[in-house]
């Protein structure tokens, strides 16, 4: 199915909305083609960035988490933009047996290309991965 | 959720996703099993495809308060998108994998075996 470059937007405050998030990061990944198991990591990785930046920002912002998606014919770009300010996302190849911290390791496995913006008292975290 | 036992082993059967929606039951009945009286536990995980970073932390921990211990823990029936998933968290580096219950079964029973003093 081909698209058009597209772009969908919704807030992100309750972990009820991160659900209502993945079922609609499903239906996208389903119709730019992409196989079965690549959208299931899809999935997760939405999750784990909107889990992630819910915990982030609570306490110190009433704000939502804006979540976006960009679609063209073969990529996704999934953007979540929170008050905040940069943190490092650099990948770690120690094997960690403790009970947390594996959310940003799955990310950096899943996607293609991920990356941070700042802007305004604002971060953005982007992750983005093509249908080959 | 299904639970059987085999002689000193206790097999779960995990039959959901593991999604931030169920994380919670996935805690309770993962501290159930694992805290109890047996000496060796099966995490089989054949019909499902999810899981979470939540989810997999509760694996870790498990895995690691049961061999403090003295016991242990196995999972079987991975599937695809699990086996990817357990790779990039490493998974296979310090818990037991196996592809069905049989053979994590199989396992367990060689390790009674040799160790009987742990029955």
């Amino acid at each position: 199915m081909s698209l058009q470059f597209n772009c969908i937007e919704m807030p992100i405050k309750t972990e009820k909305d991160v659900w209502e998030a993945m079922k609609r990061n499903d239906q996208l990944a389903e119709k730019l083609g992409f196989p079965p198991t690549v959208q299931i990591m899809l999935r997760l990785a939405l999750e784990e960035a909107a889990v992630n930046s819910l915990e982030y920002g609570r306490g110190s912002s009433h704000e939502p988490v804006h979540l976006s998606w960009n679609v063209d014919n073969h990529t996704i770009r999934i953007s979540l933009k929170q008050k905040g300010s940069r943190f490092c996302i650099g990948k770690k190849e120690e094997v960690n047996v403790s009970s947390c911290g594996r959310g940003l390791q799955l990310i950096l496995n899943i996607m293609d290309k991920v990356w941070l913006d700042e802007k305004e008292g604002y971060v953005i975290f982007h992750m983005q991965k093509s249908c080959h | 959720m299904k639970i059987e036992s085999f002689n000193r082993i206790q097999v779960m059967h995990w039959e959901e996703d593991i999604t931030l929606k169920n994380i919670e039951l996935f805690r309770a009945a993962m501290l159930k099993f694992t805290a109890g009286s047996v000496d060796y536990f099966v995490l089989d995980l054949k019909p499902i495809q999810y899981i979470n970073s939540a989810g997999l932390g509760i694996i870790a921990e498990s895995v690691m308060n049961m061999r403090k211990q003295q016991k242990d823990m196995a999972i079987s029936g991975i599937g695809q998108s699990i086996e990817e998933i357990f790779a990039i968290v490493k998974f296979t580096a310090f818990i037991k994998l196996f592809p069905d219950i049989e053979a994590a079964i199989n396992f367990f029973e060689a390790a009674q075996n040799d160790n009987p003093s742990i029955c």
